[in-house]
C-alpha cells in the first residue's frame, strides 16, 4: 500500500535533489535542470494531496490538485523559454555559461 | 447706472489707459488730471441736493459681487453727507496737486509712471470714501496701502525710499490686522439681526442693528455653559478698539506714526495729496463712517480720544527740533491727524470732518509751498536756506497765509475749525474729563505756532545760509504756484465759507451721523478770537525771539533744557525701541526658530531618516555579492527559517 507518506518522501528528496543541484552547478543550464526539478516534486506533492485529502461530498475525488499542476507545467513552460533566452544571451555576450563568472551585479 | 459709479472707476480707467500712452508724457498727464477733475464735477453737482437735504440725503447703488452660501458679498457705492465732504476734498485737493505735479515732475524719466500711480491711487481713496460695507472699504484700505507703497517707493534706485516705502506697507499691515479681525467680529456679531438680502456688513443695516433697543445686552459668546459670558457691548467696544488700530495705521496715530516721516521720501506732490490731505485722513474719515459702532461704548472713545491727544502733543514736540522741510510738515500733520481722532473720540464728528476739510487746504498749500522751495534750492535742509522770501515771494506769502491758518490765525481757516476742536476739549464729555484731554490740545496749539514760525523764518527770512543755493532759487513755473494759489485761497476762506453759521449749520448736519451729540458751535466773539491770538502769539513770539533776532541763542535754551531736546530729536526714541524690538527680541526669535529648523527639522527628521536609511543600506549591501549561488542559499535560508517560524 503506498500511502500519501511514501509520496511525500518522495517529492522531498527529489525536491532537495534539485535543490542541491541549485546550490552547487555552476552551468547554467544545469540549474535551470534542477529549478525543474524542484518544480516538478512540488507537482508530485500536489497531485499526492489532491488524491489523499480532498475527497468530494460523494467520496470521488475532485480535480483540484491536478489543475493546479497545470498551471505550475504551464508558467514553468514560460518561465524556462525566459530563463533559456537569457541563458544564450549570457553565452553570446560573456562567452560562458557559469553562473560564478557572471558576478558583476554586486554592491 | 447712476453716473456715480464714473467717480468711482474713471481714475481706475485712466490708469489703465496710461499703460498704453507711457511714451506720450502729455497725454498720460491729461488723462489723469481729467479724469480726476471729472470726477469731481460729478460729486459736486450732488452738493445742492446734500446741502438741501441735511442728514438725512443719501444716494446708494449696489450690486452683487459674490454670493456663497449664507454670505453676500456686494460693491456700490453710498454718497451722503459725509462721503460728500469728503468726495470733493479728495478729488477737488488731489485735481489741484495734479496739476501742480505737471511742473515739479517735469523732466523725471517716471513722468506716466507717476501720474498712473496717482489715478490708482485716486481709485483707491475714492472707492474707501463712496464704499457702503465694510469688506468694500477693506479692500480699497489695502490698495490704498498698495498705491502708497508704489509712489513712496517712486524713487525706488534710491535706497532710502525704498526702505520707507516698505516700512509704511509694513507699519499699516499691522493697524489693518487688527482693522480686519474687528471687521469679522463685528460682522459675526450683527449677522443673525440683518435684514434679509443686505450685503455682509453692509454699513446702513449694520448701524440699525446696533442701535435698535436690547442688543448690546444680548449675550455675544459664552464660555463654559454661561460661566464667563460676554455681552454685545463689551464685544462692541473689544471690536471698536480693534477696529481703530487699522485707523492709527492709515491715520499714523502713536504708537503706528513711524511710517508717516519716512514716507516724505516720496516725491512731494505724494506728501502733499498722501500724506497730508487725503490718504491720512481716511482714518478719520473711517471713524465718521462708523461711528455707530463707537457710539455705544464710551471705553472705546476714551481710547481713542486718548490716543489722538497724545498723538497731537508727541508730534509736535518732535516737530520742533527737526531740520528737514517736509519732516517739520509730516510731524506737523500726525500732530493734526491727532487732534481729528481726538475730536471723533470726543463725539465731534462734525468738527473732526472741519477740521480734515481745512487741514486739506493748508497742509497740502504748505507741502505744495515746501515742494517749491525743494525744487528751487534742491535741499530739503532748512539750515541751508533762510531769505528765500526775496527770491520767490510769490511762495513764501502763500506758505506764509498757510502756517497762519494751521496756527489757528482768526480768521483764516484754521481758526475755525482749530478752535472748534479747542473749544470741544475745554467741555469734554463726561467720560472724558481728564487733563489729558483738557490740557495736551491747547499746549499743542502753542506748539504748533512755535514749530511753524521757526520754520518760516529760517528759510524765507533772515540772511541766506547758503548764498550758493541762494543765487540759484527761482520763482516755480505756473503749474506750481496757480494750484497753490487757489488752495490758498481756500485756506483763507474755506473756514469762513463753511464757519459761518448758516453754512456751519448745513455742513454739521450732512456730516454728523444720526444719535451723535450735539456740540455747541464756536462763535467769532472777542473772548474766542482774544484766546487763539494768545496761543498764537506765545508760540510765533517765542520763535521771533529765537529764530528772527536772535534774542535768544537756541542752543542756550537747549542746554537749559537739559534731556528734553534730546528726547525730541530722536523721536521719543520710538523709531530706536522698535529698532531694538526687531533687532533684539524679534531676530532672536527668528535666530531660535531658524536653530530649531537647522538642527531639528532638518538635521534630525529630514537628514537623519537619510542617514539612517543609507546607514542601513551600506550595510545590508555587502550581502548583495553578484553571487547567484549565494543568493539561492540566503533564499533557502530565509524560506527556512519562515517555515520554522509557522511551524
Amino acid at each position: 500500500m503506498i500511502t500519501l507518506e511514501h509520496y511525500l518522501a518522495l517529492s522531498a528528496m527529489i525536491f532537495t535533489l534539485g535543490l542541491c543541484g541549485v546550490m552547487m552547478r555552476r552551468n547554467v543550464i544545469l540549474v535551470l535542470m534542477s529549478i525543474e526539478i524542484m518544480l516538478n516534486a512540488a507537482n508530485l506533492a500536489l497531485v499526492a494531496f489532491n488524491k489523499h485529502m480532498i475527497p468530494a461530498a460523494d467520496g470521488s475525488v475532485g480535480p483540484d490538485g491536478q489543475v493546479m499542476v497545470f498551471f505550475t507545467i504551464a508558467v514553468a513552460a514560460a518561465e524556462v523559454a525566459v530563463a533559456l533566452v537569457i541563458a544564450m544571451l549570457l553565452f553570446r555576450r560573456l562567452d560562458t555559461v557559469s553562473v560564478d563568472d557572471v558576478a558583476n551585479l554586486r554592491w | 447706472m447712476g453716473s456715480s459709479w464714473l467717480i468711482l472707476f474713471l481714475p481706475l480707467l485712466s490708469a489703465c489707459l496710461i499703460l498704453f500712452t507711457r511714451k506720450s508724457k502729455g497725454l498720460s498727464a491729461g488723462i489723469s488730471i481729467a479724469a480726476v477733475w471729472a470726477a469731481f464735477a460729478l460729486a459736486a453737482q450732488h452738493l445742492p441736493a446734500a446741502l438741501e437735504g441735511g442728514g438725512t440725503w443719501a444716494i446708494s447703488e449696489s450690486i452683487t459681487w459674490i454670493s456663497a452660501g449664507e454670505w453676500t458679498f456686494t460693491y456700490g457705492y453710498m454718497i451722503d453727507g459725509l462721503s460728500l465732504i469728503m468726495l470733493l476734498v479728495v478729488t477737488g485737493v488731489g485735481g489741484l496737486i495734479h496739476i501742480y505735479s505737471l511742473g515739479y515732475m517735469q523732466g523725471d524719466p517716471g513722468f506716466s509712471r507717476f501720474f498712473a500711480c496717482l489715478s490708482l491711487f485716486m481709485y483707491s481713496m475714492l472707492g474707501i470714501v463712496l464704499s457702503d460695507n465694510f469688506f468694500q472699504i477693506f479692500i480699497h484700505w489695502e490698495l490704498v496701502g498698495v498705491s502708497s507703497y508704489l509712489l513712496i517707493g517712486f524713487y525706488y534706485r534710491k535706497n532710502s525710499a525704498a526702505e520707507a516705502s516698505n516700512k509704511a506697507f509694513l507699519t499699516n499691515r499691522v493697524g489693518d490686522f487688527g482693522f480686519m479681525i474687528g471687521i469679522l467680529m463685528l460682522v459675526f456679531a450683527t449677522k443673525d439681526m440683518m435684514p434679509a438680502g443686505s450685503g455682509a456688513g453692509d454699513f446702513r443695516a449694520m448701524a440699525a442693528v446696533i442701535t435698535q433697543g436690547g442688543w448690546l445686552d444680548q449675550t455675544a459668546f459664552s464660555v463654559g455653559g454661561g460661566a464667563w459670558t460676554l455681552t454685545n457691548e463689551a464685544f462692541l467696544w473689544i471690536a471698536g478698539a480693534l477696529t481703530f488700530m487699522g485707523v492709527m495705521g492709515k491715520s499714523a496715530q502713536f504708537p503706528l506714526h513711524v511710517w508717516l516721516p519716512d514716507a516724505m521720501e516720496g516725491p512731494t506732490p505724494v506728501s502733499a495729496l498722501i500724506h497730508a490731505a487725503t490718504m491720512v485722513a481716511a482714518g478719520v474719515f473711517l471713524l465718521g463712517r462708523i461711528f455707530f459702532v463707537y457710539l455705544p461704548s464710551e471705553t472705546a472713545l476714551l481710547i481713542i480720544s486718548c490716543i489722538g491727544a497724545f498723538t497731537a502733543f508727541f508730534a509736535a514736540t518732535i516737530a520742533t527740533t527737526q531740520f528737514d522741510i517736509k519732516r517739520i510738515l509730516a510731524f506737523s500733520t500726525l500732530s493734526q491727524l491727532g487732534y481729528m481722532v481726538m475730536a471723533m473720540g470726543l463725539g465731534g464728528v462734525d468738527v473732526a470732518m472741519f477740521h480734515l476739510t481745512t487741514h486739506a487746504f493748508f497742509k497740502a498749500l504748505l507741502f505744495l509751498g515746501a515742494g517749491a522751495v525743494i525744487h528751487a534750492v534742491h535741499t530739503n535742509d532748512i539750515r541751508e536756506m533762510g531769505g528765500l522770501i526775496r527770491k520767490m515771494p510769490l511762495t513764501g506769502w502763500m506758505f506764509l497765509i498757510g502756517t497762519l491758518a494751521l496756527c489757528g490765525v482768526p480768521p483764516l481757516s484754521g481758526f475755525w475749525s482749530k478752535d472748534g476742536i479747542l473749544h470741544l476739549t475745554a467741555h469734554p464729555p463726561e467720560y472724558a474729563n481728564n487733563w489729558l484731554i483738557i490740557w495736551l490740545p491747547t499746549i499743542t496749539a502753542v506748539l504748533t505756532s512755535y514749530y511753524m514760525f521757526r520754520l518760516v523764518f529760517m528759510t524765507f527770512f533772515g540772511k541766506p545760509a547758503d548764498e550758493h543755493k541762494y543765487d540759484h532759487a527761482h520763482e516755480s513755473p505756473v503749474t506750481m504756484w496757480a494750484p497753490m494759489a487757489v488752495l490758498c485761497v481756500l485756506a483763507v476762506i474755506g473756514g469762513q465759507l463753511v464757519g459761518a453759521p448758516e453754512t456751519l449749520e448745513s455742513f454739521r448736519a450732512v456730516t454728523r451721523p444720526p444719535g451723535t451729540p450735539a456740540y455747541e458751535p464756536i462763535h467769532a466773539d472777542s473772548h474766542t478770537v482774544l484766546h487763539a491770538l494768545m496761543i498764537f502769539g506765545i508760540g510765533a513770539g517765542a520763535a521771533f525771539i529765537a529764530f528772527s533776532r536772535g534774542w535768544v541763542k537756541p542752543a542756550a535754551v537747549r542746554k537749559m533744557l537739559g534731556p528734553i531736546p534730546k528726547l525730541f530729536d530722536n523721536r521719543w526714541y520710538v523709531d530706536d525701541i522698535y529698532e531694538w524690538i526687531v533687532a533684539k527680541i524679534q531676530q532672536n526669535v527668528a535666530r531660535a526658530c531658524n536653530a530649531f529648523d537647522q538642527y531639528v527639522i532638518i538635521g534630525t527628521i529630514v537628514n537623519g531618516s537619510a542617514w539612517t536609511t543609507r546607514a542601513i543600506g551600506s550595510v545590508v549591501a555587502r550581502y548583495q555579492t553578484g553571487s547567484v549561488r549565494a543568493y539561492a542559499l540566503l533564499f533557502l535560508a530565509g524560506v527556512a527559517a519562515l517555515l520554522a517560524f509557522s511551524l
